[in-house]
């Protein structure tokens, strides 16, 4: 391997990198470092085919797009979410990390809204608004026309606006429901 | 084709609790010891040597090969020729794969890892290898945009390794008391007899000095019946993977990775509406490792 970064030198570089890709492509916090794992076993075995025409993070992202796919398939995604958002509910009761519980549910519900994307959509939104990727990068990490970078990205914030709205209505029927029952 | 603004730049037409919300998402970072552990559990499965001089494969006995070279490439522990080191890095690998009990898996990797070089290799242990990483995280700064909630996050997951790992390693050896008198499985008394998977003896060696192969082969059976046990509990089998974590008491009494069986134990009954009973074990583990890097994940079952 001449000219190209070693293994080593993408790992230290980039792990962070395929780190939030993964969480953000809906890889569960307790599932991540076995997916990140997949993803850094096909970097070492296809590093000697990258021959740098892109970026390594589009490259990378192309790899974790389809380890976060495949892993959806298997489908044991859902019940997590319970998982988080019942054991933040415990830790609630503990003064001093009451925040750490808020900042929990924050990630729960940005998790569930996130969840109900298709993974194309999800991928386009969290790379523009999380990642501040640009369309042309998104374009070529996912390898589509960068018009439907754009049309994925609006479709993706409708949707996310729909999801918010529904699970705020929720919260509060539900804040109100327990205050009716404490009155 | 214009590009549109972001919803996190002014004027990108977010509303402010949106804006709040991505903030928080764009702020997540892997926990402090995640680089370290996942790197390690790599090296335990590909070859540090440059390709074409060794033959590959999979089995068991090359495995530990591998991972011996990986884990001296590594420098995780300053005593990687030892056997037992290598071998630590091969359950390592193993063990991440299993994710034993949810987020604080990369923590308890180290944390195990702590457990068993120190206990076999009179040395010192390491010095906490992810501390540089866990203060020099470029993340902090993200963090601190979205408050001092961000701040109280990034501390957790430091806090149970710096703090976690002399009382683990101390505690190594003691570990099958506690867990014994917790149990409320039957047959819990005495070791079983082996199910004859291993030609050298009975693996239910609860004290005495151990053989470093004795050592070796418990650890690699106990990962490999956690893993089982875990990868149950995940499907949503409670019982089957409480079926076989008594089991795995049975074969393995003192196990090595006696907490982890425990904590997985106590996450299996809650899970299968036994609340009362991982309550009690809850309340007795967090007696006997008040420092286990599992402790707070066992605490939301104590309650």
């Amino acid at each position: 391997m001449t000219g190209g970064p070693t293994f080593k030198e993408v790992y230290e570089e980039q792990f962070r990198f395929v780190w939030r890709s993964l969480r953000r492509l809906g890889v569960r916090e307790s599932d991540v470092a076995d997916a990140a794992q997949d993803v850094f076993l096909v970097v070492h075995r296809r590093l000697d085919e990258f021959e740098g025409r892109s970026k390594v993070s589009t490259w990378l992202y192309g790899i974790c797009y389809r380890v976060a796919r495949d892993r959806r398939r298997l489908a044991h995604v859902r019940h997590h979410v319970d998982d988080e958002r019942a054991v933040a509910e415990r830790v609630d009761e503990h003064a001093d990390v009451a925040a750490e519980a808020e900042r929990r549910e924050g990630f729960a519900m940005l998790d569930t809204i996130l969840d109900e994307m298709p993974i194309e959509q999800r991928a386009v939104f969290t790379l523009f608004e999380l990642e501040t990727m640009g369309g042309e990068e998104i374009a070529a990490a996912l390898e589509i026309p960068l018009g439907t970078v754009y049309s994925r990205l609006r479709i993706a914030r409708d949707q996310f606006r729909k999801s918010l709205t529904r699970l705020q209505a929720r919260e509060r029927f539900r804040d109100e429901a327990r205050a009716g029952g404490e009155r | 084709m214009s590009a549109p603004k972001r919803w996190l730049d002014d004027g990108g037409g977010a509303t402010r609790f949106e804006r709040d919300l991505l903030r928080l998402g764009a702020s997540h970072e892997p926990p402090a010891a995640a680089k370290d552990a996942v790197w390690t559990a790599l090296l335990a499965q590909i070859p540090p040597i440059p390709p074409g001089s060794t033959g590959g494969g999979a089995a068991p006995g090359a495995g530990a090969a591998k991972a011996a070279a990986a884990a001296k490439a590594a420098g995780a522990a300053g005593a990687a020729t030892n056997g037992s080191a290598a071998l630590a890095g091969a359950v390592g690998g193993g063990l991440l794969k299993s994710a034993l009990i949810g987020a604080g898996s990369a923590v308890a990797l180290i944390a195990t890892y702590a457990i068993v070089t120190p206990a076999t290799v009179s040395q010192p242990p390491p010095p906490a290898p992810t501390a540089i990483e866990a203060v020099g995280a470029p993340g902090t700064g993200v963090r601190s945009a979205i408050g001092e909630r961000g701040a109280a996050g990034a501390a957790a997951p430091v806090t149970p390794e710096t703090q976690g790992l002399p009382a683990i390693a101390d505690s190594a050896a003691p570990l099958a008391a506690p867990a014994a008198a917790t149990s409320a499985e039957p047959r819990a008394d005495g070791p079983a007899p082996s199910a004859g998977r291993d030609p050298r003896g009975p693996l239910g060696v609860s004290s005495g000095p151990v053989g470093p192969m004795d050592r070796e082969t418990r650890l690699l059976e106990e990962s490999r019946r956690l893993t089982e046990a875990r990868d149950a509990l995940r499907r949503g089998d409670a019982s089957g993977a409480l079926s076989r974590l008594a089991e795995l008491q049975r074969a393995v009494p003192g196990g090595i990775l006696g907490q982890e069986r425990e904590a997985l134990a106590i996450e299996a009954l809650a899970k299968s509406g036994r609340a009362s009973e991982a309550q009690a074990r809850a309340r007795a583990f967090l007696q006997a490792y008040p420092q286990s890097p599992h402790a707070t994940r066992v605490e939301a079952f104590a309650r």
